[in-house]
């Protein structure tokens, strides 16, 4: 026997209307289907995409981005209850439409009963928190106008107007179909609609309200399919993009996506891999990425969000640019990027800009429209295997100073430290070599050092888009290494450290970071650092260790050994690191717009009052190192490598 | 129009070298050696100006190994065919020029870049000769082309910064400047692709000269170059002799001026000064 209780479905909506529906349903679907099918085929233009990253790390990767909206809130809380409201609240309203299909249309009847009652509460609740979602974005939009959202696409407020629309007209019909059921006292639980009721009987006789449930039925319908013909349309095309982009995640931060053969690179699209053409529908232009870019914070003419939603125009064929290169993508944006991961951390719907950055940059390097400091920089390492056109015969000559053991042709060692170019060559950088071998050899760790052997490991070269001079350059340098047995590779320079783990073929090697083995020597108790003066430091997170490698608490936990150490964080620290400024090769390119970023970085470390800080890259104390004397604080704020501060305490 | 552009590798002047044998080694794991920097200019200058004028740039460089190496870095950077002088990499720039000059005489080239001085012995002989033996002008020093209906219009580079400008036809020799045009980065992969293009050889017989590579004994440290003093003229008198010490001289000072009248007259002026001088054979009757 059917209980008393249960959802009165099409009661009031005569047969004809009920074809209508069905017949404007089909059709809307079909609307949508076509626009999603041209769309695929669009990104099918693509070419293959070479995956790196199991099954198992997607999944948990979609489980965490877009199951648990996670990553949507994580720079910006309020924007993730908003979309998590959205989402959640559109999710459980289309479930409910899709059991009230199975009810009636499969005669499978569930709606009655406790679960109905059940079913009417939740379902409520979630058009409620979808209605409020809404609502709260159209506040950010066009009511606050937040700066990150300032990129709008036609039919924005269209989208959004239909979702709201959706949302009220759902309660207003469920409040009308309240009234028409004779206002059944269980339908209390169904709050949203009674409340609707409510409101309209003011305005509705009595005797009216079969003639208004029709009428909002119609109304409710028509959104309903509108929304659904129109939705790959508008910008919520990401409903479907964006899970699948999270999905077929590519590869991690720090690997990128290698090339093959000797083809020129083009700008097209069809030189694109097909999940970078994705990737363009996915882009929400929530603004999240441009907001972390140091180059954007700094004022360089580059917008990550732009660079995707430009050539998401292209694709889509809304611009009359026809070249991807000058027209749709200028040079100086390509130019302007550090690489430094934070568009990539913060994005929420896993977009790899940095990969079409490179790819444009390849082509811009292979037509040799690169800068000349660039240009010269590269001959010297495909010539001389560094970067500053120094002989290589002098890539050792510090090392040899302190009796450092330097590898013969082919002669066998375990463990190596592996200098790199601005270890061995730059005044800066080589006091962190002298640190650490000081330090190494204090705690009789046994090593050597490749000297002239030892070539650049390609990670400028690769990032600067000269994939030819990084396969030579990886091919040079996995050679020397096997040649000497190489067991540990000790690296001075983060930038060697990811390219060695990601970016070459190393196994069976340990990669290790001076400061991780440095702070394991001193939890073992090889190092003390018992001498230190009172001095307040703060620790710029190297993006190509921290965010890129996830090495965050051993160079903290090393200068936290370090007697009379007041350790101070910047307010962007760990994954949300601020650049210096130099990686991507920028150390070697200069885009004069703008701030320069490493004075935007120390900004921030001086506003903390700090003595030092303190890093664990060569190239962020080369950056950063100048900084205080342009601004008039040369030696009360010093830039070191932890290596250098443990050194000065372990005397 | 039919560019050629003369190239050549040198050592990378950066590292360290030594002569062993007399053969010069660089102090480093593997060989380190490009073109000069005025060859790559003259290399861009031909691709720009082919480019224009829808031409094709031929790149040539004499010698054996290191002039192989030198082609595949134009044709990697866009030069259309290489042609190798098979001749020993020793040549030197007299010798170099005659074996080129019979090449580019076979062909209908109307423009030769050169760098005006190669990155290792500097001494820009080769774009003379060259010119000489081609019988075809020769400008030296240039730091900007311009081609127009009357042909070249060239800017070259004096001292203190000055430019000059002049004029010149077609065919012509031009010996550039480093600074005539940058040199773009030319990508691995452009090199990888080169290196399986075809490198023409050319083993025609150099007329006339005995063409003998010279010998490298010793690199040497440049010496200072020997101040100029004036002493006092081994056929003056002993009064003169000790005049000239005390005074500097013992000729009057003779101030200089301007000539000025129809060319005849000033030719006229300008021969009798000469001749005043003894810089004329013979006076003229």
């Amino acid at each position: 026997m059917t209980s008393p209780i249960g959802r009165q479905i099409l009661g009031n909506v005569p047969a004809w209307l009920q074809v209508a529906m069905y017949v404007a349903t089909l059709g809307a679907c079909a609307v949508a289907a076509a626009k999603v099918i041209a769309q695929v085929r669009r990104w099918r233009r693509g070419g293959v995409e070479e995956r790196l990253l199991p099954l198992a790390d997607r999944l948990r990767d979609f489980a965490r981005r877009a199951l648990a909206q996670r990553d949507i809130g994580e720079r910006d809380r309020l924007a993730g209850v908003m979309h998590a409201m959205i989402f959640w609240g559109f999710a459980v309203l289309f479930l409910a439409t899709v059991l009230t299909f199975v009810d009636h249309d499969l005669g499978i009847h569930i709606l009655h009963g406790p679960f109905y009652l059940f079913f009417a509460f939740v379902v409520d609740l979630f058009g409620v928190l979808f209605v409020a979602g809404l609502l709260l974005a159209i506040y950010r939009r066009y009511v606050v106008q937040l700066h990150k959202l300032g990129y709008g696409r036609p039919g924005d407020a269209a989208a959004l107007g239909f979702l709201l629309l959706v949302g009220v007209t759902g309660f207003w019909l469920e409040g009308a179909r309240i009234a028409v059921t004779g206002w059944p006292g269980y339908e209390r639980l169904s709050f949203g609609g009674w409340i609707s009721a409510l409101l309209m009987s003011p305005f509705v006789p009595a005797n009216d309200w079969h003639g208004v449930h029709r009428a909002l039925w119609g109304l409710h319908v028509v959104t309903i399919t509108g929304l659904f013909a129109s939705l790959p349309f508008t910008r919520l095309i990401h409903m479907f993009a964006t899970p699948a982009n999270i999905l077929v995640r590519a590869r991690p931060l720090g690997a990128l996506r290698p090339v093959h053969g000797d083809a020129p690179p083009r700008a097209a699209l069809e030189s694109f891999t097909w999940k970078q053409l994705l990737e363009l529908d996915a882009c929400t232009s929530c603004g999240r990425c441009s907001a972390a870019c140091p180059a954007t914070t700094a004022g360089k003419p580059l917008s990550p969000m732009l660079i995707i939603q430009h050539l998401r125009e292209h694709m889509s064929g809304e611009r009359h640019d026809t070249r991807i290169l000058g027209g749709v993508v200028q040079p100086d944006e390509l130019w302007s990027c550090t690489t430094c991961g934070a568009c990539e951390e913060t994005c929420p719907v896993a977009i790899n800009h940095i990969d079409r950055i490179v790819d444009l940059r390849r082509v811009l390097t292979d037509q040799g429209e690169i800068q000349s400091t660039a240009a010269r920089a590269m001959e010297s390492m495909l010539g001389k295997g560094n970067l500053w056109d120094y002989a290589p015969s002098e890539r050792a000559r510090w090392a040899e100073r302190l009796g450092v053991r330097v590898l013969r042709d082919g002669e066998p060692c375990e463990t190596i430290y592996w200098t790199g170019c601005a270890g061995s060559y730059d005044e800066q950088a080589r006091k962190v070599s002298e640190s650490v071998v000081a330090l190494l050899q204090r705690a009789g760790v046994t090593f050597g050092v490749l000297g002239p052997r030892e070539g650049c490991s390609g990670d400028f070269a690769r990032r600067l888009g000269e994939e030819g001079l990084f396969q030579e350059l990886s091919r040079r340098n996995v050679e020397t290494i096997r040649t000497h047995g190489v067991k540990r590779i000790i690296t001075h320079c983060p930038h060697c450290l990811n390219t060695f783990l990601k970016e070459y073929d190393l196994d069976g090697v340990e990669i290790v970071h001076h400061s991780v083995l440095l702070e394991g020597l001193v939890r073992e108790g090889r190092l003390r650092p018992t001498r230190g003066t009172a001095q307040r430091v703060t620790y710029h997170d190297p993006c190509y260790l921290g965010r890129y490698n996830g090495v965050f608490d051993d160079p903290r936990t090393a200068l936290g050994a370090i007697p009379q150490v007041e350790l101070k964080e910047m307010p962007r620290s760990r994954e949300r690191s601020f650049c210096c400024g130099g990686g991507g090769g920028q150390v070697l390119v200069d885009v004069k717009a703008g701030e320069r970023v490493p004075n935007v970085r120390f900004a921030e470390a001086e506003a903390l009052g700090v003595d030092v800080i303190a890093t664990a890259c060569p190239f962020c104390k080369i950056m950063l190192a100048p900084v205080p004397a342009e601004r008039g604080l040369e030696g009360k704020i010093v830039v070191k490598d932890v290596a250098e501060l443990l050194a000065e305490a372990c005397v | 129009m039919r560019i050629a552009v003369c190239v050549k590798q040198v050592l990378d002047s950066g590292v360290p070298l030594r002569v062993v044998d007399g053969v010069v080694r660089q102090e480093a794991p593997w060989p380190i050696a490009h073109l000069g920097a005025a060859d790559r200019a003259a290399l861009e200058e031909g691709l720009k100006l082919a480019g224009k004028l829808a031409g094709v740039v031929t790149a040539i460089s004499a010698g054996q190994e290191a002039a192989a190496a030198a082609l595949r870095f134009c044709l990697a950077r866009g030069a259309g065919r290489a042609v190798q002088v098979a001749r020993g990499d020793d040549l030197d720039p007299v010798a170099t020029a005659l074996a080129v000059s019979d090449l580019l005489a076979g062909g209908s080239f109307g423009l030769v870049l050169c760098g005006g001085e190669s990155g290792d012995g500097g001494s820009g002989r080769f774009p003379a000769e060259l010119a000489a033996r081609l019988d075809w002008p020769l400008v030296t020093a240039v730091a900007a082309v311009t081609l127009d209906s009357d042909g070249l219009k060239l800017e070259r580079r004096i001292e203190r910064g000055d430019r000059e400008v002049v004029r010149c036809g077609l065919p012509a020799v031009l010996a550039v400047d480093p600074i005539l045009a940058e040199a773009r980065y030319v990508s691995v992969r452009a090199r990888r692709v080169a290196a399986n293009e075809p490198i023409d050889l050319f083993r025609g017989e150099v007329s006339g000269v005995d063409v003998i590579g010279d010998e490298l004994i010793a690199l040497e440290p440049a010496k200072p170059r020997p101040k100029r003093t004036s002493g006092p003229a081994a056929g003056l008198s002993a009064m003169d002799r000790l005049a000239h010490a005390i005074t500097g001289g013992v000729q009057q000072k003779q101030s200089g001026g301007f000539v000025e009248g129809p060319p005849a007259t000033v030719a006229a002026e300008i021969l009798r000064f000469l001749e005043e001088r003894g810089f004329t054979g013979e006076r003229r009757g």
